[in-house]
């Protein structure tokens, strides 16, 4: 029997396939029940949009740049989870962007946009 | 081998070294202490750092010394606000936690870095004696041997899992694997499943992948779960550190059972520091004379000392799978083997003998950031602790923040995140469904060299008779089945009381 690209991929595929089924057949119904009341409580809206907040920040970071793209996701993610205050949160995220582009850049050497204008190159 | 541990001495005794122990220790127990973040998520936004670093001696003294601050850290939160940032240090709370709340938090934690200090001393010197004694047991294995061995460990991982979780384990295992073909296959040169993406081409990156499963989701269950983050606030104030001499004499026996028994569980792969903590916290309790047990649970100075050190020892054990045989024991060692890939090493029997400075560097680092967390740490913990009272609104926008960047800049490249977040987002909801994820990354992370070997063995032998040609092989693959159907077995029999 010859080794080929495709002889791990169709054994796992197999095996996948075998252990979906035991776990389909011992699954019990009242769990997911039980599991899914609990989750009622659970802040879904914040949680979703905080995952749509960082998908924005992985679309426009080559775009914007490092600190404009890292601050605004900082100031978002933050008002989201509860801070009013957006001069605080401003300040805070500007500086830790700074701060991480200066060890990342400079520091480390690995080159990091740091404004829309040095972007997409 | 006392060469090698000179070497190794040499390699950390170097001020950069010593300084990458200091910064390893210190961010490791800084980010540990947060509710939620585990030694897996601190190491893996630590990678990328590391990797910079260039040397694989100092990346690896970094991530050997986050790791403890890391395990340090974990047991200084459950300690003050019952919030264990690992099940390692759960046991670690049931008494760590009433001591603190009786206004013994000091002194509770001088007994967790005691103990911790101890477990992990002890665990080193159990290693220095393994580890090459293992090595030179599996220079006499090949591609068959050791694609056993992986399916060995692989299984191992899953029969650990815990009571009705071991198909769960084993699907997540399978699916690790699967994510590991993803990618160019080294044997061949085949793309496969890169849907047309050029980003996958040279498969799914690793730092992407742990970024994806742990980091990501633990911030995404910290916005879904409020009173998780919450109760951060409420840590009380820490003053006096020291213990009386009567409660060290009655700790010592506790720590020197703890600290073999806590290496001997974390040698094998998959049980890990968790047992380890708890079977040390059970047997602890069992011995303690009757007086002494009715205190366990409501602040016993035993019943801390015993998961502290349990849990560091078997944190140390847990690397000797990994360095003499490539094979990770843990969700956390395999991050650390994915580091060492990385940097371009491979551990294995062969890495005592072709890079010893990097083998007892590392082995001379655990102990260094042993010290260091001892001496160091232990007076600045209260200082730290002040670290527990960042408001979420903030922590939870970093960790993200943190996950993002560690993925990107080892790549520059947006594709690299969005693949992150989905992997989070899926990491999420397995973690919903009870679906343990450090399976997924051991799987992950043997994939590739366990299609390497499957390769190599079946191409020398012509097909799959290598499986029985050897006995070697064989009497490994038949324990690896066994380990695998008899957890299913005693599920089965035993009607769960669980569910």
């Amino acid at each position: 029997m010859p080794f080929k690209p495709n002889t791990m991929p169709l054994g796992l595929a197999g095996l996948g396939i075998l252990l979906s089924g035991l776990l389909i057949i011992s699954s019990h119904n009242d769990d997911f029940v039980k599991d899914a009341e609990g989750w009622r409580g659970f802040a879904w809206k914040q949680a979703i949009l905080l995952v749509v907040f960082m998908v924005l920040y992985a679309l426009f970071l080559r775009m914007s740049g490092f600190i404009l793209a890292t601050t605004l996701f900082l100031v978002a993610g933050s008002r989201l989870l509860g801070e009013k205050n957006y001069v605080r949160s401003s300040f805070i995220g500007l500086f830790a962007s700074v701060l991480i582009w200066y060890l990342v850049d400079p520091i480390l050497g690995i080159y990091l946009a740091p404004l829309p204008s040095m972007g997409g190159q | 081998m006392l060469e090698g541990m000179l070497a190794g001495l040499g390699a950390v005794l170097t001020p950069f070294n010593l300084l990458m122990v200091l910064v390893g220790c210190f961010l490791g127990t800084f980010i540990g202490m947060l509710p939620g973040l585990g030694p897996m998520s601190i190491i893996a936004i630590m990678i990328p750092v590391a990797i910079q670093l260039g040397d694989p001696a100092s990346a690896l003294i970094l991530l050997s010394g986050v790791y403890y601050g890391a395990i340090f850290g974990g047991s200084t939160s459950s300690i003050l606000i019952n919030a264990p940032g690992v099940a390692g240090t759960v046991a670690s709370s049931f008494d760590g936690y009433p001591m603190a709340r009786a206004g013994q938090a000091g002194k509770a934690l001088t007994i967790a870095a005691i103990s911790s200090f101890a477990g992990g001393t002890v665990g080193v010197i159990l290693l220095m004696i393994f580890a090459p004694v293992l090595s030179s047991v599996a220079k006499l294995f090949w591609s068959a041997e050791y694609f056993a061995l992986m399916v060995l460990g692989l299984t191992a991982v899953a029969a650990f899992a815990g009571r009705g979780k071991v198909i769960k384990a084993m699907a997540m295992t399978v699916f690790g694997v699967m994510l590991a073909t993803v990618g160019e296959s080294a044997l061949h040169n085949a793309a496969r499943f890169t849907m047309g993406i050029m980003d996958l081409q040279s498969g799914i990156y690793f730092v992407t992948l742990v970024m994806g499963l742990f980091a990501l989701p633990e911030a995404l269950f910290l916005v879904l779960d409020k009173g998780r983050s919450e109760s951060i606030e409420n840590s009380g104030k820490i003053e006096n550190l020291r213990i009386s001499k009567e409660e060290a004499i009655e700790i010592a026996p506790v720590i020197g059972r703890q600290s073999v028994l806590g290496f001997l569980i974390g040698v094998l792969p998959g049980a890990g520091a968790t047992m380890a903590s708890f079977l040390g916290y059970a047997i602890e309790r069992n011995l303690a004379p009757p007086g002494e047990r009715e205190k366990f649970g409501k602040g016993s100075i035993r019943g801390l000392a015993a998961p502290e050190t349990a849990n560091n020892a078997a944190c140390t054990g847990s690397f000797v799978p990994m360095l003499t045989l490539g094979i990770p024991g843990s969700g956390t060692t395999a991050i650390l083997l994915g580091a060492l890939i990385a940097l371009s090493v491979t551990p294995g029997p062969r890495l005592m003998e072709d890079q010893p400075e990097i083998f007892w560097a590392v082995i001379m680092s655990m102990y260094i950031g042993n010290i260091v967390l001892l001496i160091l740490n232990l007076p600045l913990i209260p200082y730290i602790a002040k670290l527990l009272t960042v408001p979420r609104h903030y922590l939870i926008p970093f960790v993200v923040f943190f996950s993002l960047v560690g993925a990107y800049i080892g790549q520059n490249n947006g594709t690299e995140l969005l693949i992150m977040i989905g992997l989070g987002c899926m990491a999420t909801l397995l973690r919903f469904g009870g679906y343990p994820l450090p399976p997924l990354i051991i799987g992950f992370i043997l994939g590739g060299m366990l299609e390497d070997n499957l390769g190599r063995a079946m191409r020398k032998s012509g097909g799959l008779e290598f499986m029985w040609d050897r006995p070697m092989t064989l009497c490994i693959l038949m324990l690896a089945v066994g380990l695998l159907i008899y957890p299913i077995i005693k599920d089965k029999r035993q009607p769960s009381r669980e569910r």
